[in-house]
C-alpha cells in the first residue's frame, strides 16, 4: 500500500521532471532533474535525518505560530506521519524513477511533439495523449521498479515510521533481531513473493513490447 | 497584405544568427518552397513560421493576425497551422484513420467521419484505413501525414523536406499528388527541401537560400533562366561560368564566340564578366567549324553529358542526344544557343 503510493508519486514527478526538461531544455531544470536523482546514492538512514530535520523545523515554526495567534497546540504534523515517510522515499527513489522514464521518452522522437502541437494540442495534453499512450509500458516498469525498492527498503523507514505502524521490512528485522528467526521468516518471504511478481509481470511486458517493436 | 507575410524575420541562437533579415509572402492558395544546401537556416525560418522558435527581428503574420513578434510568439497550437515531418511523425499506436482523427476530435462524430473518408478518397487509401503505420509503405505513410495535417483544415500547411527519405522516382511522382491535393484543397503551403527538381515539381514560388540569407525568391522559370546572382546560377542546374570582356555596347567577347546580351550596370567597354553557360546552351552540330575537346563524358539514358574543352582551357558541359556517340578525346563540333544571356561582373563571386 504504502509502497504503490510511493511509487505513483515518484513516477509521477519524474514525469513532469523528464518532460519538462524536453519541453524547455533549459539548464536550470536538467541540473535540477540531476540533483532530484542524487537521493539515490544517499544513505536511508541520512535521507531520513536528513528529511526529519527540515519537517520538525516546519512543524515546530507551524506550532509555535498557531498557539501565538489562536492559543492551539498543532503538536508535530507532518513528521512521524505517512506523509514523512513517502516524502522520504520519493527522495530516496526518485532517481530509479527518472532514469526508466528517461530512456522511455528519449525513444519519442521530437518530431511526435511537434506534430501534436500542430494539431492544437497543448503542451501537457500532448503528454498525456501521445507521450503516455506511447509509454505505457515504460511508465509501469518505473512504477514496479519503485514499488519493490520501497518495499525492501530499512533505514529510513526504521527511523520514521509513526508510532505502531510496521512494513513487511521492518517487521521482518525486528524478528531477526530477536532471533525468532522462524517468525521472521514469514515477512522475509512475502517481500520475496510480491518482489518477484513484478520481475515475472516485467520480464512479460518487456518482451511484449520488443515483438511490437519488431514488425 | 498578402496570407502569409515574414517580414525582414531574424532568428538567433545565442549570439549565433542562423536567418538574417528574410522576406517573403505567400497569396492564398500558393505554394511556396525553401531551397538550399543542408545547414542554410531553411527548416529554422520553417519551425518560426509554425511557431516552434522565437524571431529575434522582424515580424511574421498569416491570415492579417500577427502570429510572430520579437518577446511576442504565439504558441504553435493555437495558429492553425499543418506540419509534415521528414519522419512522417505518425502516431504508432494509432491506425490510419485514427492518425487523421487526431486533430479533429473536437467535431462531432458524424463530422469525423465524413472528413476522414473524404481525406482517404484523396489520398486514394480508402482500404488502408484500419491499416498501422508500420503496415504502409514510406509513400503511403506520407500521404496519411498529409491527410492527417490536412484533416483540421489549417491555414497553412508546412513541409518539412517530406520526401527525402523516398528513392528518387518515388519523390518526382509524390510530390506532383501532393501538389495536385494541395491545390484541389486551396491549401497555401510551405515546402523546405534541398532537391531543386522536388521544388520545381511541388512550388510556384521558390526561394533560394545560402547561410541564412535569401538569394531570389521567384518562379522556377525565373531562378533557372535569370538568376540574380552567381550562386543561384551555380545551385540551381548545371551550368559553368565562362570568362569574358565587354567590347562594346551590349557585346561581349568570350573564347567560345562573341555574345551579345544584356551587360551589367555600370559595366563599359573593357569591364571583365562571368557568363554563365548552361549544358542545353551548347548544341552539337557536326557541321560547325566551331569545336571543342571531348575530355569526359557521362551517359543518362536520353542525353550524354559531354565535358568540353576549349583551346585556352575553358571547360564546358553539353547536353547532347545519346545517339550522337563520340569517344573521349574526339572533336565535337558545337555551336552556341542562348536566349537570356546570364552576365554577372567578374567580381561577384559565388
Amino acid at each position: 500500500m504504502l509502497a504503490t503510493i510511493a511509487a505513483v508519486v515518484a513516477v509521477a514527478i519524474a514525469l513532469l521532471l523528464s518532460y519538462g526538461k524536453r519541453l524547455l531544455k533549459s539548464n536550470v531544470i536538467s541540473s535540477s532533474v540531476s540533483i532530484a536523482s542524487m537521493g539515490y546514492a544517499v544513505p536511508g538512514t541520512v535521507i531520513a535525518v536528513g528529511v526529519l530535520l527540515p519537517f520538525a523545523w516546519l512543524d515546530n515554526t507551524i506550532d509555535a505560530w498557531m498557539r501565538e495567534h489562536f492559543d492551539f497546540s498543532t503538536g508535530l504534523l507532518l513528521s512521524g506521519t505517512l506523509f514523512a515517510l513517502v516524502f522520504a522515499y520519493t527522495v530516496r527513489f526518485l532517481s530509479v524513477s527518472i532514469q526508466a522514464i528517461d530512456a522511455g521518452m528519449g525513444k519519442i522522437k521530437q518530431s511526435m511533439d511537434d506534430a501534436g502541437r500542430s494539431m492544437g494540442l497543448s503542451p501537457i495534453r500532448v503528454l498525456k495523449e501521445i507521450h503516455y499512450p506511447l509509454m505505457k509500458g515504460t511508465v509501469l516498469t518505473a512504477l514496479l521498479l519503485v514499488f519493490v525498492d520501497v518495499l525492501k527498503e530499512l533505514p529510513a523507514t526504521l527511523i520514521m515510521r509513526p508510532f505502531n505502524f510496521n512494513t513487511l521490512a521492518v517487521r521482518a528485522y525486528e524478528m531477526a533481531a530477536d532471533e525468532r528467526l522462524a517468525d521472521a521468516g514469514a515477512p522475509a518471504l512475502m517481500i520475496v513473493l510480491t518482489g518477484l511478481l513484478p520481475i515475472i509481470l516485467l520480464s512479460r511486458a518487456i518482451s511484449h513490447s520488443r515483438a511490437g517493436e519488431k514488425h | 497584405m498578402s496570407f502569409l507575410d515574414v517580414q525582414n524575420t531574424s532568428i538567433a541562437y545565442g549570439s549565433n544568427t542562423v536567418v538574417h533579415d528574410i522576406s517573403i509572402q505567400l497569396e492564398k492558395g500558393e505554394v511556396g518552397c525553401l531551397l538550399g544546401p543542408s545547414g542554410c537556416g531553411k527548416t529554422t525560418l520553417l519551425r518560426a513560421i509554425a511557431g516552434f522558435e522565437p524571431i529575434t527581428h522582424g515580424k511574421i503574420s498569416l491570415n492579417d493576425n500577427v502570429v510572430s513578434q520579437v518577446n511576442n510568439i504565439l504558441s504553435p497550437e493555437k495558429r492553425r497551422i499543418g506540419m509534415v515531418f521528414q519522419d512522417f511523425a505518425l502516431f504508432p499506436h494509432l491506425n490510419v484513420a485514427d492518425n487523421i482523427r487526431f486533430g479533429i476530435r473536437h467535431l462531432k462524430r458524424s463530422e469525423q467521419k465524413q472528413r476522414i473518408s473524404e481525406l482517404l478518397s484523396l489520398i486514394g487509401l480508402e482500404k488502408m484505413r484500419s491499416r498501422f503505420p508500420h503496415e504502409l509503405s514510406g509513400g503511403q505513410q506520407q500521404r496519411v501525414a498529409v491527410a492527417r495535417a490536412l484533416a483540421p483544415k489549417p491555414y497553412l500547411l508546412l513541409l518539412d523536406e517530406p520526401f527525402s527519405s523516398m528513392d528518387v522516382e518515388l519523390r518526382g511522382e509524390l510530390a506532383r499528388e501532393v501538389r495536385k491535393i494541395l491545390k484541389q484543397e486551396q491549401i497555401t503551403a510551405i515546402l523546405v527541401s534541398h532537391d531543386q527538381n522536388e521544388a520545381f515539381a511541388m512550388a510556384d514560388n521558390i526561394g533560394v537560400m545560402r547561410d541564412g540569407k535569401l538569394q531570389q525568391w521567384d518562379s522556377g522559370y525565373n531562378l533557372y533562366h535569370r538568376p540574380t546572382n552567381p550562386f543561384v546560377a551555380d545551385f540551381i542546374g548545371h551550368g559553368v561560368f565562362i570568362d569574358g570582356v565587354v567590347t562594346d555596347e551590349n557585346k561581349i567577347k568570350t573564347s567560345l564566340a562573341p555574345l551579345e546580351g544584356v551587360v551589367p550596370e555600370g559595366c563599359k567597354s573593357g569591364c571583365k564578366v562571368k557568363i554563365l553557360v548552361r549544358p542545353d546552351d551548347i548544341l552539337h552540330d557536326d557541321c560547325s567549324p566551331r569545336t571543342a575537346l571531348i575530355i569526359a563524358r557521362s551517359f543518362r539514358g536520353a542525353n550524354y553529358l559531354y565535358t568540353l574543352e576549349l583551346e585556352d582551357g575553358t571547360q564546358l558541359f553539353s547536353l547532347v542526344h545519346s545517339h550522337h556517340d563520340h569517344e573521349v578525346g574526339e572533336r565535337l563540333g558545337i555551336t552556341l544557343e542562348i536566349d537570356d544571356l546570364v552576365v554577372f561582373p567578374e567580381t561577384l563571386t559565388i
